[in-house]
């Protein structure tokens, strides 16, 4: 960290100035040669630039560098303005209590403890977490439920307790108890008529029911009588068909046996359900009903061993057609967004219905409400879960053709799925051990791939090492493609290209040449080029460091010779550099050029960049050689 | 940038603007955007050399790990020096180099480099060619070199014997910067200079 950037009230002598960061000493340090800094400061410069002292450039290491505590005293007792000062606190303190004042400062920014990601004034961190924080708690005035703020407005459009409007009548209601009074008590809501499902097709207001089925006494009569006089019709039709089908087929029987204890339906019941009939309908009707039950009832006690689902195939096939013959209009869901006003279906709606799974008995049974109530509670649960569970009975129970078309082939089903399952079996074991073979074969030509691309790698190398030997150090590097690697070097993805190696003669020095784009400025971009020596097989008898002159230079490749500019330095070199020692590694670390040697805008420019090649040449003349 | 090197170049501006060389109009810095990372600096010829009284730009790149590492600096103004490239103006300087030391700010680079011009270096050179007839034929390097102050750095004094080899040159067909580093080239013998143009 660099040193104090604070409002001194007087400001402090240069000599307490870090002369790295040009900022008031922090955690003062003083160098053997006498130079003080900041600890941070200085150990990055030790670290990070060279090992010498930043102002008189003696060598220096970290353990010639102490702690200066008289420094630090002095400077700690400075005295500052609290660093809050533009926000309001004009609190004047020695620097070495800063920490402290900010621990306090009415003014200082904390973060909120809610953690809501805002950073207030600790002198509004009350207002915040009382009345701006997302994250403080608030409670629903109508349900008492604790939440965070920011839930909390959704929380106000579906709060269960919530007094809300009827849309229709303008009740107030809590919210939970509004679908209960729009499905059940709001007189304006608009509902069918009872007699819906026997033809009537009057809608109203709920408050205008009672009127209306005084009024239409006369033909709901009518149509109720219909409706009946249909049912005991088909009674009579089904018993026929189970007796016949009883005595015929003892498969059948056996089939519904399996579902006996499940949809039994017992005789009392039926006897009540006819009972409950004659309360609401007319005797005649009473008298049908009766006839046709007592037919059910000595059909049920001759077929004793499948006496309930008989009675229940029976009802479905009647279930399944009175309705359809009972609407006027013939369709079998009711559409309309009206709401029935039979009780037990006042919770649901006709959408509902019709997804249960069971819309035929649903239908039927809210069109003889009383009767039916009976079978929808005992009845419709066991029939549902047996449809549920075997498809074949659902078909037995509810299909067009009746029981005669029925003849399950269960055991050519299991050996034909039993063969088709042991010969995938087989299928899959035969390509198992063909997918092993291939792979291992994979495996081989892998491997003997690898070790003939070694080989290549080696030849390459061995080739261009060759070619590089006999240039006697006039070397042309023709870089291909070159906005190609401009793009890769700009993005800093490679960051540099070396050329091929080349020898200043055969028996010379081996060498090349590192170019690379210097992009320090943002406006412009440099080609830096710079020469590295390599280990060649001649250094053991050559002279070291390297003593010469090497010129490089962009060849202009302008087809006009008169017209061509190249761009040329002329390097001579130093023997104290690093880059012209005997290399101890591949290549020497440190090169020799320039890091802007032209700017990238001049090589497009200019004609230095032919057919996006771009051509260094390298001359090399060495002093010994 | 990071937050050091933005600091201290905040830092070091306010302190060249402040310092009495800036009073004498001797440097000068500027930004050139707002970013800081890259400077526009200006130095004026030190009296009594070849450069008196021209005025030469610099570019100035602060890199990301300054202090710790010098700041990049270059001719901008085309300059005949034994230490500065005449074709890229890059600048052999040892304390922009290897000597360079974090305690060092831009201000004392550019009072460095003023002394640069004052006292060249030819024997650890950036431009050989200069370099070489700086130590073979003083005279020579001197007149060109106040010359080109005079062509680039708004020099006051004219060198009309100069001037009208440049001019014959150029009525030969060649540009007149070419023809400038021909003749400086090649010791101003015109004969020389266009051979040396047309190989």
């Amino acid at each position: 960290m660099e040193g104090y950037d604070c409002d001194f009230i007087i400001p402090p002598e240069p000599r307490y100035e870090c002369p790295i960061c040009l900022l008031v000493l922090r955690e003062p340090h003083q160098t053997k040669c006498g130079h003080r800094f900041c600890k941070d400061c200085i150990i990055t410069s030790l670290r990070d630039s060279s090992n010498r002292c930043p102002i008189d450039n003696e060598s220096l290491s970290e353990s010639d560098v102490y702690p200066d505590n008289f420094a630090k005293r002095e400077i700690l007792n400075f005295s500052i303005r609290c660093p809050n000062f533009k926000s309001g606190c004009d609190k004047i303190i020695p620097l070495g209590k800063l920490q402290n004042h900010l621990e306090e400062c009415y003014f200082a920014l904390v973060p909120c403890p809610l953690k809501c990601s805002r950073e207030v004034p600790r002198c509004d961190l009350d207002s915040h977490l009382n009345n701006s924080c997302e994250n403080r708690n608030v409670t629903c005035e109508h349900c008492s439920k604790n939440m965070e703020a920011k839930d909390f407005e959704v929380h106000v459009e579906v709060c269960p307790m919530a007094i809300v409007v009827c849309s229709h009548c303008e009740e107030r209601a809590v919210r939970n108890k509004m679908e209960h009074h729009i499905y059940n008590e709001c007189q304006q809501v608009m509902v069918h008529c009872p007699f819906y499902f026997l033809g009537c097709s009057k809608v109203m207001m709920r408050c205008m029911v009672d009127d209306h089925l005084i009024m239409s006494a006369p033909s709901h009569l009518k149509q109720l009588c219909f409706a009946v006089t249909f049912l005991a019709q088909k009674l009579g039709t089904a018993n026929s068909v189970c007796q016949t089908s009883a005595k015929n087929t003892h498969q059948k029987v056996s089939l519904v046996q399996r579902f006996n204890a499940e949809s039994a339906v017992t005789l009392p019941v039926s006897y009540k359900s006819s009972h409950s009939l004659e309360e609401v309908s007319t005797n005649e009707m009473s008298f049908n009903f009766e006839a046709a039950l007592a037919e059910l009832s000595a059909l049920s006690l001759e077929n004793e061993e499948a006496k309930g689902a008989e009675h229940s195939y029976k009802l479905s096939s009647i279930t399944k057609q009175l309705p359809l013959g009972c609407l006027p209009n013939g369709h079998h869901g009711i559409k309309q967004p009206v709401y029935r006003p039979h009780d037990w279906l006042n919770y649901c709606t006709a959408e509902e219905q019709e997804t249960s799974g069971l819309p035929l008995l649903s239908q039927i049974l809210s069109t003889k409400p009383t009767v039916c109530k009976l079978y929808q509670s005992k009845l419709s649960p066991q029939i549902s879960a047996a449809v549920n569970h075997s498809p074949e009975f659902a078909n037995l129970l509810l299909g067009d053709q009746g029981l005669g078309e029925y003849i399950p082939e269960n055991s050519d089903v299991k050996s034909m799925f039993q063969e088709i399952t042991s010969r995938f079996k087989k299928r899959e074991a035969a390509s198992e051990q063909k997918f092993d073979e291939l792979h291992r074969r994979l495996t081989a030509v892998e491997q003997t791939n690898s070790g003939l691309i070694n080989t290549v790698r080696d030849l390459e190398q061995h080739v261009v090492e060759a070619s590089g030997r006999f240039v006697n150090g006039d070397f042309c590097w023709c870089i291909h493609n070159f906005s190609h690697y401009r793009l890769k070097l700009e993005a800093g993805e490679n960051s540099m290209l070396h050329s091929p190696p080349f020898y200043t003669s055969p028996w010379g020095y081996k060498m090349c040449i590192r170019a690379s784009i210097d992009s320090a400025s943002q406006n412009e971009r440099h080609l830096s080029l710079f020469v590295h020596f390599m280990k060649g097989k001649n250094d053991a008898f050559l002279m070291w460091p390297f003593s010469g002159r090497i010129n490089i230079s962009v060849v202009d490749q302008n087809p006009d010779a008169s017209r061509r500019n190249h761009i040329m330095e002329v390097l001579e070199t130093n023997p104290n550099l690093d880059a012209f020692q005997r290399p101890t590694i591949p290549r020497n670390h440190k090169g020799f050029g320039y890091v802007q040697f032209v700017s990238i805008s001049a090589l497009e420019n200019g004609s230095y960049l032919m057919d996006d090649v771009l051509v260094i040449r390298t001359q090399v003349y060495s002093q010994y050689q | 940038m990071s937050n050091i090197a933005e600091q201290r170049i905040k830092r070091e501006f306010k302190e060249v603007v402040k310092s009495d060389e800036v009073a004498l109009c001797n440097i000068k810095v500027e930004l050139v955007n707002d970013s800081l990372t890259e400077l526009r600096g200006e130095i004026a010829g030190p009296p009594d050399t070849a450069y008196e009284g021209g005025k030469f730009k610099l570019q100035i790149k602060i890199p990301e790990t300054y202090p710790f590492n010098p700041p990049e600096v270059k001719f901008v103004t085309k300059i005949w020096h034994p230490n500065i490239s005449s074709v890229t103006g890059a600048i052999c300087l040892d304390i922009l180099k290897d000597q360079w030391a974090a305690a060092m700010t831009l201000r004392t680079v550019l009072l460095s480099l003023q002394a640069l011009l004052a006292a060249a270096e030819p024997d650890d050179p950036q431009d050989a060619v200069v370099a070489h007839q700086y130590k073979e034929n003083f005279d020579i390097f001197e007149r060109t070199a106040r010359h080109w102050t005079t062509a680039y750095a708004g020099g006051p004094k004219r060198d009309t014997e100069l001037e009208e080899k440049i001019v014959s040159m150029k009525n030969m067909g060649f540009d007149e910067h070419m023809a400038r580093v021909a003749l400086s080239t090649k010791d101003w013998d015109i004969t020389r200079a266009a051979e040396y143009l047309i190989s």
